[in-house]
């Protein structure tokens, strides 16, 4: 098997009495598509958070591409090509989406701060284009559907030219119709480009889907890591996801 | 020297008394209020102003009640804009405009004499300066009893912490943020009386109290009540040192100075915590 | 040709002849474009970048004192030479409290400039026998490329063509520096740092970057500031400078590109009104503070945003077309 993207080793993390991560490991190998789910305060976003570098775990270790992220921040982890979304879409308000995207892409890029943004419009409506939001280029997020917006905070950080995208609910507060058109733009372009896609998301329908790990947490720890096939033997996994 | 340390205590007081009304505006009501010095600057001038026709207290006690009812009332029109803090910005340095142009217009641009409350003096000790940190402390002392003691004040710790949640345990904001607004224009009215016959009182006095309020504020760290106690001596007897073994001209600069340090170094203020905790 | 056009042609012929029709039109007009250089500054840092400063007095002062002090102590009166050396000497003032303007928000951000542009305020009183104190300086023999001017008149002629002429310039380029990936940084890193952060780049860069090129602006129109009235003390450096240089960009419009200069025009004017009629100087501050609060309640986005309303209302359903 190849080297794995990222490991995540013994990791720990506790917020004053709530043990957010309890002794998590786990690993991703180059383009793999894994899906967490658990129920809300499991540690998802936590871990995600960690390995972004956002939140510095108690113990454990994050070793990306071989390397320790223990003395990296989130500035740089970003840089090192760690992109993700939020839950909550965070957008830049005063700009277009066409601009939002043209952003991600000249930091991507190293583009010179003296180049004007407009080269790069072909770039960003292609991109746009990708994810069929095309018709929204010259629109702010707040003349946008939450919806959109959702697509917009990954599309930002897809065209990044992630080594690992993490995406955190990228379906929530969407409709079960689009649910699943987005799911299926984000997941085909994954794969088109190699991208290591690593997901939270609710709806097991999605997961069993999609999924070729799933990890399901519970107050903090893994409680199953593996394909979807097994997932429904588990009495564990049955109790905590409730099917 | 014995004089310099008592007096630092003295205008120590003040201070610690001056950045409660300031520090529960911001932690409770979430008013960011920098017309708060031009507010102590026109209680000292009504004070001053009734003071010339009527006896000191009758004076004293007119000036309050009719700042006390302004600054309750007047405060709270700042709540309706709470939202933007940037806008409360400009919105309370207008007010602070207002206020200091009134100033100037109802009794010229010159300074005035602002009569000690009580005459007289203990040896070197004059009342007014034991009058200063009676009040202060008394006054302190109450604030403490009341935020912890009383329901009323239990609401207000409530709400600091946690605006939503407090509504939804059934506190009614509107009559905590009115008391809120009571206390602080209480307490400024309180400190200005006290202090201000300590200097020389012009329109521009404004300025200097709110320089004090908001570096005793920044550097005890924004809404700690422990930290600027703390800081409220610390400028108190920085100022009043420096000008003593340096020269008199620093006294205007420690302040100034303390605040870009602290916010250089420590922007969380000495006893602040990362995630700002009101109250 | 559109009709924004017409109006900029318009607006620039009227600029370029006020100066032949009345001396006190010219000496209005004068002012209003220093402190339109010195707004659309300010309007970078506050509008553009976020940061709301109570201490932009400082890097006006600056670029007055530089004029002043160099004048005094060194006989240097050439402009060109004194006007880049005021923009140096701003951004030099600018350095040390850039990394704080950069990093906080809000009434700590506010707070940190007030007490930093106060602190110059307070060295310049001091430092008496060599800033002149609160008396000011004079400033006397002011040359532009080895040309003595011969009388204020003069001055004031080749100061009011200046100011225009960097003003527009100002506009020129502000209007660029938004076009370019770097301006964009500006915009996003006020909007939301954070998210910047996660894209891989420390967005105080882009405010420090926004701040220094304020603070230069500013320091240049407090150098023709200062050239214009040949005198310069430490009122410029107080901090109700830093409060009217604010309340002219909110009156104009936060991040508009016409608004500071609208608001530059209308206070300055009104100031100018008030320093030249007897008896009414005690108002000045009253008339301040009422014009904010009624700007805030009445045209919270600015007053060009009403003019354009107003605008886009004349013209009928067609609409549109301002930038």
């Amino acid at each position: 098997m190849a080297e794995a993207v990222i490991r995540v080793e013994g990791l720990s993390k506790r917020f004053g009495g709530i043990t957010a991560l309890n002794n998590v490991t786990l690993d991703m190998r180059r383009g793999e598509v894994a899906f967490i789910v658990g129920p809300n305060g499991s540690g998802k976003t936590t871990l995600v958070n960690v390995i972004s570098r956002y939140v510095r775990e108690d113990a454990g270790d994050v070793i990306f591409e071989g390397r320790s992220l223990k003395r990296v921040n989130h500035v740089r982890a970003a840089q090192m090509g760690i992109l993700r979304s939020f839950q909550h879409p965070q957008l830049f308000h005063g700009l277009t989406a066409l601009e939002n995207v043209a952003l991600s892409l000249a930091l991507r890029n190293g583009t010179p701060r003296a180049a004007r943004i407009d080269s790069l419009r072909d770039k960003a409506q292609e991109a746009l284009e990708t994810f069929q939001m095309g018709h929204l280029a010259d629109k702010r997020p707040p003349e946008m559907s939450h919806g959109e917006r959702k697509i917009l905070d990954i599309v930002m950080a897809f065209v990044g030219r992630p080594r690992l995208l993490m995406l955190d609910e990228p379906t929530s507060g969407v409709s079960t119709a689009d649910k699943w058109g987005i799911m299926d733009i984000v997941i085909r372009n994954a794969k088109k480009e190699g991208i290591t896609l690593l997901v939270i998301e609710h709806d097991l329908d999605l997961v069993f889907e999609y999924a070729e790990n799933v990890i399901v947490m519970f107050q903090g720890s893994v409680v199953y890591w593996g394909p979807p096939r097994n997932m429904a033997n588990s009495e564990r996994v049955r109790e905590v996801l409730g099917i | 020297m014995y004089e310099i340390l008592f007096f630092s205590l003295v205008l120590g007081s003040c201070y610690a008394l001056m950045t409660a009304g300031f520090n529960l505006l911001l932690g409770v009501a979430r008013i960011i209020n920098l017309a708060y010095g031009a507010y102590m600057a026109l209680v000292a001038y009504l004070y001053s102003g009734f003071s010339e026709s009527m006896p000191v207290p009758i004076a004293a006690m007119l000036a309050m009640a009719i700042s006390v009812a302004l600054g309750t009332f007047g405060w709270i029109i700042l709540r309706f804009i709470r939202r933007d803090e940037v806008l409360m910005i400009v919105v309370s340095l207008a007010i602070a405009l207002l206020i200091e142009g009134a100033l100037i217009w109802g009794y010229g641009p010159y300074q005035r004499v602002v009569p000690a409350l009580v005459s007289g003096s203990l040896g070197w000790v004059s009342a007014q300066w034991l009058l200063a940190i009676l009040v202060s402390v008394a006054v302190l002392a109450g604030y403490y009893i009341i935020i912890g003691r009383t329901v009323i004040g239990k609401k207000m710790v409530a709400i600091a912490e946690n605006a939503d949640l407090a509504l939804m345990m059934g506190i009614n904001p509107a009559k905590v943020y009115l008391f809120t607004t009571f206390l602080a224009s209480l307490f400024a009215s309180l400190a200005s009386l006290m202090i201000s016959p300590f200097l020389t009182v012009s329109p521009q006095v404004a300025w200097l109290y709110l320089t004090i309020v908001l570096s005793v504020s920044i550097v005890g760290g924004l809404g700690s009540v422990g930290g600027s106690l703390i800081a409220a001596f610390l400028i108190s007897f920085a100022e009043r040192f420096s000008a003593y073994y340096l020269d008199p001209s620093v006294e205007p600069f420690v302040p100034l100075l303390l605040i870009i340090l602290v916010l250089l170094f420590r922007p969380q203020g000495i006893l602040g915590r990362g995630a700002t905790r009101w109250a | 040709m559109r009709p924004a056009i017409v109006l900029a042609v318009a607006m620039l012929a009227l600029a370029v002849s006020v100066p032949f029709v009345s001396q006190t039109a010219m000496l209005i007009a004068l002012f209003g474009f220093i402190f339109s250089i010195t707004a659309i500054g300010y309007n970078i840092a506050y509008g553009y970048g976020g940061m709301i400063s109570l201490g932009h007095a400082a890097f006006f002062g600056a670029g007055a004192y530089t004029v002043g002090l160099m004048n005094r102590h060194l006989g240097m009166g050439e402009l060109a030479v004194l006007l880049p050396l005021s923009m140096a000497a701003a951004v030099l003032v600018a350095l040390p409290i850039a990394p704080i303007a950069a990093r906080l928000s809000g009434l700590q951000l506010a707070t940190a400039l007030l007490a930093y542009s106060m602190l110059y305020y307070s060295l310049v009183l001091k430092l008496g026998p060599i800033t002149g104190g609160s008396d000011g300086i004079s400033i006397g023999g002011l040359a532009v490329l080895g040309y003595e001017f011969p009388d204020r008149q003069a001055l004031g002629l080749f100061i009011y063509f200046a100011s225009l002429a960097l003003t527009v310039l100002a506009l020129f380029l502000v209007k660029r520096f938004l076009g370019t990936v770097g301006g964009r940084l500006v915009l996003a890193a006020r909007d939301n740092p954070l998210r910047l952060e996660f894209l891989g780049y420390v967005p105080a860069r882009a405010k420090m970057a926004a701040f220094l090129i304020s603070a230069a602006m500013c320091g240049l129109s407090g150098a023709l500031y200062a050239s214009a009235l040949q005198f310069v003390n430490a009122d410029l450096l107080y901090w109700t400078m830093s409060g009217e240089i604010l309340f002219m960009v909110i009156f104009g419009g936060v991040g508009t590109l016409l608004g500071p200069i609208l608001g530059a025009f209308v206070l300055s004017g009104l100031r100018f009104y008030i320093a030249t009629t007897p008896d009414v100087g005690i108002y000045w501050q009253l008339a301040l503070g009422v014009i904010i609060a009624a700007t805030i309640y009445s045209a919270p986005r600015g007053l060009i945003h009403s003019i354009y309303r107003a605008a886009t209302l004349i013209r009928g359903s067609k609409g549109g077309g301002h930038g």
